[in-house]
Formats: C-alpha cells, sequence, structure tokens
C-alpha cells in the first residue's frame, strides 16, 4: 500500500521523525517500507501489510495508531462538522442472509452539487498514486484510505423506487439470479451467478457487492441526490468471486481481509461530514443502519509472565500494561495478577495470548531479546535412514569421480498434471531422470574443454513422479568426446553398477543382456533399475532398495571442503580451444612450464591443461590445451592465434622447447 | 598434474547438497535430528494443520501449484483434500508430530527438514518454481523466542562465520505467533557488494497453538523457522542466478 508522510503527518501534533527514520520505525513495527519516494511536498511509502494486520492497516489511520503507540504520541483527528439529519424521502435496506452481509449502512443525500475537488483532496489522492473523478467519489475514496473502510454511492435518482411507494428507495443486498448480469463503470458486461452477492434495487443490481459498482447508477455531472453505502460483507464468498470475476479493487482488497464491522459506522459519519463540507448545500437524510448481529467486545485473559516467558525477556506487568494501553488496549486486572484485556473493535487479529505477546515484542523491539540457548537433549537420536543412505551414495559417487546435478522436476509429459503450470513443457511432474540427465550430459559436453574434463560423469537424486506416487530415483549419467580412447560409457556404467551394488550391500540382482551391459535391476524379483537403456545411463528407484538397509549408527559421511570461496561468474561467450605440443629438454620442470604458457595466455585463459605426455629419444613431448573465454565479448581467432603466437614464443625462449 | 590421471579426479556435490550436509552438522551440534517429508502434499497438511485457512488471503502468500483433479483422485480416496507441491517444509512439522504421537513419543522434539518446495511463480534471477529450504521445529514444555534467537545466532556463524550477526522483525506466518523475519548482515564477507547490509534470511516465530491443536497435542511451546538454502549459498558464495543451481550446468557444479 502506498503511504503518504505528510497524511501520517496530519494525524500528530508533533513533527515526526524524517521520512527515513520513520520507514525504519515502520518496519521495525510490522510494515516493512519497500521504497520511498519523494513526491512534491510529500514523501510516499511503499509498505508491505501482511494479511494479519490489513483488515486494520491498510488505512493511514491503522498505521498512525500503532505509530502512536510507538511514538507514544496522542493522534488528534481533524475535525469536521458532523451534518444534522433532516427528513428525507425514505430509504429502507433489505438484507437477504445476514451470513452474507453483516451490516450495511445507507444514507440518503440531496442536493449535492458534483465538481471538482478542492486541490487539497485531489492532492492527497494524487500522492498515493489514486486519480481525482470528482468530489463525491473522492470523498469516498479518501474516507477509504484513511480509515480502511471501503464506501460506496449511487446516483439516488438513478436507483428504481419501488412501484408501491414511489418516493422510496429500497436497497437489496441479495444473491445475483443465475443468468443475472450487470454492465461495468468500463462498459463490460459481466455475467454473475448465485455465488455472488449483488447490491440491487427493484430493477435488478446495482454492484457487485464490495467488488465494484454498476455503470446503472453511477454518480456524474448531472447527479443532485446521492445513496451513500458502508457496510460490511463475508470476506470467503467476496473473495472467491472477485478472483472468479478476475476483479480485484482497492475496495475488494480491504473487504477481504475482514475490517471490523464497528468501522462502517465511523465511515459512513465521516464521510458525510466530507460531503457537508464539499457541498455545503447537501442535505443529509436519516442513517439506515441493518446490523443485525454487533459485533462483541473482545476479552483476552493474559498473566503477564506468560508474555516475558513467550519472549525470553524480563518485563514488569506494568511494563506490558503500559505497552498495552499505548495500543488502545483497555487492561484491567483480574485474579492472580491476571491481566483484563479490553480489545479494541478494530483490532479483530488481537485473540490469543500469543498475539499480545506480539504486541508487546513488537512495541519493546526484538532487538532487546537477549540470546539463549536450549540445554542439549539427554537422549541419543536416529539418523534418518533414507537421509543416510542417500548421503552415502553421494559420497561415493563423488568418490568414483561423478559430479552431482539438480534438474527441473517439471516436463512436458508424464503422469501427474499441474492444474496451471507455468509454460506448457513444464505441465507435468517428471516420471523420470533419465530425460533431464541426457539433456545435461549432452550440455555439458559442449563444455567440456572449459571444465577440463576428458568425459562427462554426473548424477541426480530425486523425486520422480512416474506414477500416482512419488519415488526417490538415483541417476548415473557417462558421456564422452568423439574419439575417447577409454572405455565404452556403458562399460564404465556397468562397472559402477555393480560397485554402488556392493557399496550397499542391497539384495539385488540384475538380469542383463549376454555382454551383460544393458538391462534391468531387480529387487524381490521386481525391476527397479534400468541400465543403459540410453547409453550411459542407469537409473534406479532407491526406496525399496534403502528400505532393505540397515539403520545407521553413526554419521559417517565426509566430502571435501568447497573448492572455491566466492563463485566466478559464468561467461554468456563462447570458448576458444587451442592445443600446443612441444618437446622439451630434460630437466625442466613441468610446473614451471605450465606457469610460462599461463603467464604468457594472457587472462583470456580459462585454463591450461596438459592433456599428453610421452617420451622419445630421451625427450619428453608435452601437449597442452589453453581454452580462452572473455566474460564481456565473443573472442576472434585472431586474438587466440595472437595469444598462442607468443606463448610459443615464450616457450622457445625459456625452456628451448621445440614446437612440434 | 593430476589432469590426465582419470582416477583421482573426484567429482562435486551440488552446492545445495553441500549446503544441506554442513547445515546437517551445525544442527547435530545442537540436537536437531533430520526429518523428511513428500514434495506432494495434501491441502490439510500444507495448509489447514498450519492455520492456514481456506479462502483467506494468507494463502496468497504463496503461490501454488496445485496438482489436476484426475491425479487426486486416483490418489487419494478422499477427493477434497486437493494434492498440493509443498509450498513449504513446514507441512513436515505436522507429519513428524502426528508420527511421534502416534508412536507414543511426547516432546521434546527437535528437528530440521532440508527438502525441495515449489511456487507457482514467474522465474527469474532470484525466483525460481522449485527451491529449497530448511526448516526447524523445537517443541518442548517452555519455549522463548530468546532460544529461537540463540539457536538461529549460532546457526548463521557458524554457516556465514563469526561476524554474521542477525535481528529479528516483527511479521507473519499463520503457523506462528509471535512471527518474525530474520535478517542478517555480514562485516566481513569477501564478495564485496552485499558487505554490511542487513539481508532477509528466514522466517521464524513460536509455533501458533492452532498447530499444536491439528495434531493433538496440548501443553506445549515451540519455536520453528525456515530458511532458503538456495539464498544461503547465494550469499555466501556471490552467486547472482537461482536458476543456474536446476540446469544441470556443471560449469557451477564443479566450482564447488
Amino acid at each position: 500500500m502506498l503511504v503518504s508522510y505528510s497524511w501520517l503527518q496530519s494525524y500528530f501534533k508533533k513533527k515526526l521523525p524524517s521520512p527515513e527514520k520513520l520507514a525504519d520505525m515502520l518496519t521495525f513495527l510490522a510494515f516493512e517500507v519497500e521504497g520511498i519516494e519523494e513526491k512534491k511536498n510529500d514523501t510516499i511509502f511503499n509498505v508491505k501489510i501482511l494479511p494479519d494486520r490489513a483488515h486494520y492497516a491498510l488505512s493511514h489511520r491503522g498505521i498512525a495508531r500503532d505509530l502512536k503507540a510507538a511514538l507514544g504520541e496522542e493522534i488528534v483527528l481533524s475535525r469536521r462538522r458532523v451534518p444534522e439529519s433532516k427528513k428525507l424521502a425514505p430509504l429502507s435496506v433489505l438484507i437477504e442472509d445476514k451470513k452474507d452481509c453483516r451490516r450495511y449502512i445507507g444514507r440518503r443525500v440531496d442536493g449535492v452539487v458534483v465538481g471538482e475537488s478542492p486541490a487539497w483532496l485531489t492532492e492527497r489522492l494524487e500522492s498515493i498514486g489514486q486519480r481525482s473523478i470528482n468530489n463525491v467519489v473522492d470523498a469516498a475514496n479518501f474516507v477509504m484510505f484513511d480509515i480502511g473502510q471501503p464506501l460506496h454511492v449511487f446516483d439516488g435518482d438513478k436507483v428504481e423506487s419501488m412501484k408501491s411507494k414511489i418516493d422510496e428507495k429500497k436497497i437489496f443486498i441479495r444473491r445475483a439470479m443465475r443468468g443475472e448480469n450487470i454492465v461495468s463503470l468500463d462498459d463490460r458486461n459481466i455475467e454473475l451467478n448465485p455465488e455472488m452477492l449483488v447490491i440491487a434495487d427493484a430493477g435488478g443490481p446495482l454492484g457487485i457487492a464490495g467488488i465494484k459498482g454498476g455503470r446503472r447508477a453511477v454518480v456524474g455531472p448531472e447527479t443532485k441526490n446521492l445513496i451513500l453505502e458502508a457496510a460490511h460483507f463475508n470476506p470467503a464468498p467476496l473473495r472467491r468471486a472477485s478472483e472468479r470475476l478476475g476483479i480485484r479493487t482497492d475496495a475488494s482488497k480491504r473487504f477481504e481481509n475482514e475490517p471490523s464491522p464497528e468501522l462502517a459506522a465511523i465511515a459512513i459519519l465521516e464521510f458525510s461530514s466530507l460531503i457537508a463540507e464539499l457541498c455545503p448545500g447537501a442535505n443529509f437524510g436519516d442513517i439506515v443502519d441493518e446490523y443485525p448481529s454487533p459485533q462483541i467486545e473482545r476479552i483476552i485473559v493474559i498473566q503477564p509472565e506468560d508474555i516475558s516467558e513467550k519472549l525470553g525477556i524480563a518485563l514488569s506487568a506494568k511494563e506490558i500494561a503500559d505497552i498495552l494501553q499505548r495500543l488502545g488496549i483497555k487492561v484491567s486486572s483480574g485474579k492472580d495478577k491476571e491481566f483484563v484485556l479490553h480489545i479494541p473493535p478494530e483490532r479483530l487479529d488481537l485473540i490469543i495470548p500469543e498475539d499480545i505477546a506480539e504486541e508487546v515484542g513488537r512495541l519493546i523491539g526484538y532487538e532487546k531479546i537477549p540470546v539463549a540457548l536450549p540445554s542439549k537433549p539427554s537422549s541419543e537420536f536416529c539418523i534418518k535412514k533414507q537421509f543416510y543412505w542417500e548421503w552415502k551414495i553421494r559420497e561415493f559417487l563423488a568418490n568414483e569421480g561423478f559430479s552431482e546435478v539438480m534438474t527441473s522436476s517439471f516436463s512436458e509429459k508424464g503422469v501427474m498434471a499441474i492444474e496451471k503450470p507455468l509454460a506448457e513443457d513444464k505441465a507435468y511432474l517428471r516420471t523420470d531422470l533419465t530425460h533431464s540427465t541426457e539433456e545435461a550430459l549432452c550440455f555439458n559436453l559442449t563444455n567440456l574443454p572449459l571444465l577440463g574434463a576428458p568425459q562427462v560423469k554426473i548424477f541426480e537424486v530425486g523425486k520422480i513422479f512416474p506414477k500416482q506416487v512419488e519415488q526417490t530415483s538415483l541417476c548415473i549419467g557417462i558421456a564422452q568426446p568423439k574419439g575417447y580412447k577409454g572405455e565404452k560409457v556403458n562399460e564404465q556404467i556397468r562397472v559402477v553398477r555393480d560397485k554402488i551394488i556392493s557399496m550397499l550391500g542391497a539384495p539385488v540382482s540384475t538380469a542383463c543382456t549376454v555382454n551383460d551391459i544393458g538391462g534391468i535391476i531387480l529387487f524381490n524379483g521386481k525391476p527397479i533399475g534400468e541400465i543403459n537403456r540410453i547409453d550411459g545411463i542407469l537409473e534406479l528407484n532407491l526406496d525399496p532398495l534403502i528400505a532393505a538397509l540397515p539403520d545407521a549408527k553413526t554419521w559417517d559421511i565426509s566430502i571435501p571442503p568447497a573448492a572455491i570461496q566466492t563463485y566466478k561468474p559464468l561467461s554468456l561467450f563462447p570458448f576458444i580451444v587451442r592445443d600446443i605440443a612441444f618437446f622439451s629438454p630434460p630437466g625442466v620442470k613441468l610446473e614451471d612450464i605450465q606457469n610460462c604458457i599461463k603467464k604468457n595466455a594472457s587472462l583470456l585463459a580459462r585454463r591450461v591443461s596438459l592433456f599428453d605426455r610421452f617420451e622419445k629419444n630421451g625427450k619428453t613431448s608435452l601437449a597442452f590445451r589453453i581454452v580462452f573465454q572473455a566474460d564481456d565479448r565473443t573472442l576472434t581467432d585472431e586474438e587466440a592465434n595472437a595469444i598462442m603466437k607468443k606463448v610459443s614464443a615464450a616457450l622457445e625462449k625459456k625452456f628451448s622447447a621445440e614446437i612440434r | 598434474m593430476a589432469q590426465f590421471n582419470e582416477k583421482a579426479r573426484a567429482g562435486h556435490i551440488h552446492p545445495i547438497s553441500r549446503a544441506i550436509f554442513e547445515i546437517r552438522a551445525i544442527f547435530d551440534e545442537l540436537g536437531f535430528e533430520v526429518a523428511l517429508g513428500p514434495e506432494i502434499e495434501d491441502e490439510w497438511h500444507n495448509f489447514d494443520a498450519l492455520n492456514i485457512p481456506k479462502d483467506h488471503p494468507a494463502r496468497d502468500m504463496q503461490d501454488t501449484f496445485w496438482l489436476k483433479r484426475d491425479a487426486n483422485m486416483r490418489m487419494h480416496a478422499n477427493g477434497a483434500n486437493k494434492l498440493v507441491l509443498r509450498t513449504h517444509t513446514s507441512p513436515v512439522q505436522i507429519r513428524y508430530m502426528e508420527e511421534k504421537l502416534k508412536a507414543g513419543i511426547q516432546p521434546p522434539y527437535r528437528i530440521i527438514v532440508p527438502g525441495k518446495v515449489f511456487r507457482n511463480e514467474a522465474t527469474d534471477a532470484t525466483h525460481e518454481a522449485q527451491f529449497f529450504q530448511v526448516e526447524g521445529l523445537f517443541v518442548d514444555k517452555k519455549v522463548s523466542l530468546a532460544e529461537l534467537k540463540g539457536v538461529l545466532s549460532r546457526f548463521f556463524k557458524k554457516y556465514f562465520g563469526s561476524d554474521a550477526e542477525i535481528r529479528f522483525r516483527p511479521s507473519f506466518f499463520s503457523f506462528t505467533e509471535p512471527s518474525v523475519e530474520v535478517d542478517m548482515r555480514l562485516r566481513s564477507l569477501s564478495n564485496g557488494m552485499r558487505r554490511g547490509k542487513w539481508l532477509e534470511m528466514a522466517g521464524a516465530g513460536l509455533v501458533h497453538p492452532n498447530v499444536f491443536k491439528a495434531v493433538g497435542l496440548s501443553g506445549c511451546a515451540g519455536f520453528a523457522f525456515g530458511i532458503g538454502i538456495d539464498r544461503l549459498i547465494m550469499v555466501k558464495y556471490g552467486i547472482e542466478d537461482i536458476r543456474l543451481f536446476y540446469n544441470g550446468d556443471l560449469r557451477l557444479v564443479s566450482q564447488f
């Protein structure tokens, strides 16, 4: 919500702290200030109002009350003349179901002059990003942003009268009928259904209750007579209707959070006073207030000691009482040092003693809460088996040279479908890890020179959703570049398969092709894994397997420390690979050669690695691979060649290397 | 020169897993054990039992992936209990307490729950549809916010270094009361730009009595917290883009 500094200031006699200080204060009062903007002679805060306080704090006065408690200042309300009621034509209100509408206040106002708002009002509204419409509508909006009660106003002459009594207007608060429509202010035809609540006259809906008004009884320049509305609607159906219609307004947002029904009475008075100020010739009718079950004062009984105990800070009963009184809570004493708290009607969030602990905590300041450590439990606890064995597998595979990856849980096809997916190719939950492993192998293969590895060896442990259940899957994958000299991927998978089975001591068997390469892994005769269905990939359901393993007695997993302190960002630009091979005379240290290459290869060399070495006629042949990449541009071949020339020259000069 | 001796080349543990490994060790010293739970949750465990009622604005705090009905019907005889991808690790609080009580084991309970969670929001450098959280739950006869502060302060100092400071800010979570946001500040973080700034790192609070009520536990108090693991790593190592964690890219993983 946008909050105006000078609007808040209007509640206090004393100058408020500077906007920056006030922003900090609000943040530590529970209203996180996410942005501050200077605007004309004002400062506007973008304040995050969380759902527990939204019923009272989506308003300047609500926030001012909390500020008052924090500052220990008094709030001054501006005094406007409260207009007297006169005998106007009758208005009646009929609430069909009091569960839908707890309170409805209507009031006739005759003889208004609709026109431009005065500068102060336009400024107030514009400061918080609202457009001025006309004095009457602006007055309703002002009161809403001021005290948090949404209001509505109809052109009284456009509201249809009852057939029997021509001068009586009757407002119905009822469910929409099947097939009923309403034309909105922006000329859209909106279809209604019986789950939605409408405000109607004899001729049909005038507005969607608490969400949006209709065009039929809109207040315009020609309007002379008004019907004001201040109501309280049941938030749950209102929220559903607003979601269904895709209409969220400043009013619906506030109604959803259920402001106190008591507020409606205050709002109708303030609305009336403001209209009286803006249209001095207006006459006000009686206030028609349908309020079948008024809000009852809430009492919370607390033991001040409990509050101290929950917060973990010693506070005297008096300190606690002082804080609560500053919040407008009346404190009286009960039996056994108890406090009986009378909660102000607008604070519907205060229900249980824990809520009171929060009020006290935020007002004394959480920074005052000391640090304590709970004593360590005496009993030994067990190690979660699933967690332990997953880690045993990670430890084992990392030692075998496999790196762990994580991939998306979403996929294009599957069994479990997402109701509103982020994208078409993320409409299902993945049914295996094999697909994403295959993609990851492929992708990483293109980066092999950068990784400085001869082949890609990866694994993932994660949940998959192949049927209507989730299971923990392990996938291991190997990929090699063309011309790789070592063992074939399927053979390597076979080796790691045997190793992992023996490491786990898992009671599984394999049913494989004749050459023992492809096939399935069986547990109790049931297949739980597939080997090399796609070359170089093994996937295995870990759940039955781990269930059959023993519990762990001690946590004996170790992993190497992180290789880095600070992450090196990945370049978005392509890399260039250059090889250099040469004979080096005997006695030259490999380390010195490598340092020489690095020194001359410039900062663009991402990796320098020895990839071949052999002896011939007493000389050592060395082959290095250098990978070039820039962070800010695509390198050209010319650049790489020039650097390589420099490297060659340096090697020749320093080590008398014979470049091959 | 190990480069061409393949046998000696060790693989790398994913930074998320590495963080979980380190988190486990830190909380192990404080007597917390690891608990786990499913990634597909029912509406009751993910929301209702955590005091997040239907048709309530509190549900908007978490953009939810609901699973389609047909998937629901087959998985649960009770079709009314809709299925979601868990939006937080907090339902494991409920599952753990239910399980313990069923086995006749009363508090104290101390658990941490590392795991993957899901939010239905557009992805960018700081938002992913999937990410990791670690949940903490401590239940005993009497529990205070001071103890919560103590445990979290210890955790952040151990994970980031002794210069890590934390502060509490009032906040709202349906399942805790009072609720706080936990900010952390590092005076000497090596990756520069974040040094000295308060960073939002966790949500926490005292367990709301309705949560205990939902599992049928009385006469207890507790604290709970949820820390974003991705965020921990991003701050610790200066990683700018959360999406790097989940695209299988070894250029990231092999730095760890």
